[in-house]
């Protein structure tokens, strides 16, 4: 027994067996949330690579499945990831009873988890480029599930993605040249571009984004919640497995001052179209967009601060566009347009919904006490010393995209109602109050979470 | 050097690649799509054994065939042909490719170890493909641009890699793209229960 065969074979047929079961919804949306779980807590408590004994029971997990040639390999460094990506999958599969019980979303969603983590375990590492097409090949039946049409932004979102593929592939065999033969300094700076420019097309990166705040309107926000938590995350951690693979790329100032540039650059449009935007989809595409800027404002600095801050950002991130898009889907199942003008008064009506929706919004946008504060701090600080016009384009960004969630707590608040009512119904409630909760607490006790996640950085030694 | 019979495939991939920007009649295009496949078929065949080449078409035409009765099952009506002066907008915009894709061959042959005919169709296929997703919003069309631009990009990247497992994926790749384009086909706007 390996660990891919675990963490890979297995669930993939779990997902097609999902599929098989897809009539019976709810059943197949505990499976996939209990198998995700369980995948989750197997890599939290089995070692890869050492003798496990349980009672008579001895056994041990290797690291590396070998197929057609290549190598898919996961040792004891990456479980960190593992389990963040199935544990996202337990989280967001649990909660799909409540918010979006689609018959396709377990099957497909699961298949998804399972390419993604392929193409983190996979050597060498350019083959991931494939893998994540597939995983968003599988993201298209749950994006534009039966019943609704296909739209432009869609459409781009499959394009952008297939075209990194392509760019990303080129670069591996550019880079394999350029290491062939150093002295030819040309074909690094090309696999330079090629790279750029794949994960600029991988996360909606300035200026080839328009396609995400496009994608979520014309889908339910839950699916499209859990397809821009799930991607961004594992081509973020991939990112970091090409940067800790590359030295010159580890190496280059030019890089990562271009790196700068584009989050700073990210950050401050996100928020400005964020101030001006009347709808709330739109405002998770540019939440997600803002989100990735300053995901790349840690990624420049390129020192160990950075990249833990990089790590430390993930949760609060999940969390906070977890929350976000169920409080849009309690909405858009009762059939409320996601306007501004349609949410005005609705604390009265929807208020732990009206609730989660500003708390995340605000946590996002860094919000003080609440869970994104932290990270959006230390960021600041250290562009303050590194560079003080990204400093102040950062500010700019920020202040439009808190500007934004004043915008909405004002249309919330807005109404010549008097009584109160809570429209949700009881499990809804807990899962908004239960978000709000970790929202704050995470804002107020970062250390106690932070620690967990910054275990990801063992996957990538050459960084430290 | 190449010789002169590399020249086939290329004039085969100009002519397949041009009626694509010519018509949006499905059906030429399904068989533009096939024609294509068949001169990207050529251009591998000449650098990996057949056999291995020959995944390259039948994967392409399975993902043309599974375009085409994909279009025949969701009786969508056959759209109108584009004005005279979009014709003939796409077609100069197709020449300015091809002149743009033979001037650039030479360069790019400096560095990629594969031959001048095959760079060249390949950045002309990648043109042609990138053209026409910016000149359509249709599913159908969408799909077959993706599957243009990444039947190019095999070509050049055959000549540079040879791995059985990249070409099975992009196999995978290519009929997932097309069973993509079959889905977008099949939704239909009438509601259903979740």
């Amino acid at each position: 027994m390996s660990a891919p065969i675990l963490w890979i074979v297995i669930p993939a047929g779990g997902a097609l067996l999902l599929w098989l079961l897809r009539r019976n919804q709810t059943l197949c949306l505990i499976l996939a949330a209990v198998l995700s779980f369980l995948l989750a807590a197997l890599s939290v408590v089995i070692p890869i690579g050492e003798t496990v004994n349980l009672g008579s029971l001895s056994f041990t997990l290797s690291s590396t499945l070998p197929v057609l040639g290549r190598r898919f390999v996961l040792t004891a460094g990456d479980q960190m990831m593992v389990t963040l990506l199935y544990g996202l999958g337990t989280v967001w599969f649990g909660l799909a009873i409540l918010a979006w019980p689609h018959r396709l979303f377990p099957a497909f969603g699961l298949g998804m988890l399972v390419m993604l983590v392929a193409a983190l375990a996979v050597e060498p590492f350019l083959y991931a480029a494939l893998l994540v097409e597939t995983a968003v090949l599988f993201s298209l039946p749950i994006l534009s599930p039966p019943g609704r049409s296909v739209g432009q932004g869609l459409q781009r979102y499959l394009i952008f993605q297939t075209l990194a593929m392509l760019a990303i592939l080129f670069a591996g065999w550019v880079l394999g040249a350029a290491e062939a033969n150093p002295a030819d300094t040309a074909m690094f700076q090309r696999a330079g571009i090629f790279l750029g420019l794949g994960f600029a097309f991988w996360l909606g990166v300035f200026p080839f984004y328009n396609w995400l705040p496009m994608m979520v309107t014309e889908t339910h926000p839950f699916p499209a919640g859990f397809v821009l938590s799930v991607l961004p995350t594992a081509i973020l951690l991939l990112g970091l497995d090409f940067i800790n693979a590359t030295g010159f790329l580890r190496a280059s100032v030019a890089m990562f001052d271009i790196v700068r540039i584009i989050g700073v650059v990210m950050v401050v449009t996100a928020g400005l179209w964020a101030a001006f935007e009347v709808n709330l989809a739109r405002l998770l595409g540019y939440a997600v967009i803002f989100e990735t800027g300053f995901a790349l404002l840690a990624i420049n600095l390129n020192s160990l601060s950075g990249y833990l801050l990089l790590a430390a950002s993930f949760l609060p991130r999940l969390l906070a566009l977890l929350v976000f898009a169920f409080a849009l889907s309690v909405l858009e199942n009762q059939g409320l347009p996601l306007k501004l003008s349609s949410v005005r008064g609705m604390a009265r009506s929807y208020p732990l919904t009206s609730l989660a929706l500003l708390a995340s919004l605000l946590s996002i946008g860094g919000y003080p006490l609440l869970a994104g504060l932290p990270v959006r701090l230390e960021i600041f600080e250290q562009l303050a010393v590194t560079s003080r016009i990204g400093l102040i384009g950062t500010g700019i960004g920020t202040a439009g995209f808190m500007f934004s969630g004043l915008h909405l707590l004002s249309e919330l608040v807005h109404s010549d109602e008097r009584t109160w009512h809570l429209s949700e119904r009881w499990p809804q409630r807990i899962v908004l109050i239960g978000g709000c909760i970790f929202l704050v607490v995470f804002g107020i006790f970062p250390e106690a979470f932070y620690n967990s996640i910054l275990f990801i950085l063992q996957a990538f030694p050459q960084l430290f | 050097m190449a010789g002169w019979t590399s020249y086939i495939p290329l004039l085969l991939a100009i002519a397949a690649s041009l009626s694509l920007l010519w018509t949006n009649r499905w059906r030429y295009n399904i068989a533009a799509m096939a024609v294509l496949y068949l001169a990207v078929f050529w251009f591998v065949s000449q650098v990996w054994p057949i056999g291995l080449a020959s995944i390259k078409l039948i994967a392409g035409w399975m993902a043309a065939a599974m375009l085409g009765a994909s279009v025949t099952a969701s009786e969508r009506p056959e759209a109108a042909p584009p004005v005279l002066s979009s014709r003939i907008f796409r077609l100069v915009a197709g020449v300015f490719i091809l002149i743009l894709a033979i001037s650039a061959a030479p360069q790019a042959a400096e560095w990629i170890p594969a031959p001048l005919p095959a760079i060249t169709a390949s950045l002309l296929i990648m043109g042609m493909g990138l053209l026409q997703l910016s000149t359509t919003f249709d599913p159908l069309r969408v799909i077959i641009g993706l599957l243009t631009i990444l039947s190019g990009f095999e070509i050049i990247y055959a000549a540079v890699v040879s791995s059985v497992l990249v070409t099975g994926l992009l196999a995978l790749v290519t009929l997932g793209l097309a069973l993509a384009g079959a889905y977008w086909l099949s939704l239909t706007t009438s509601e259903e229960p979740v």
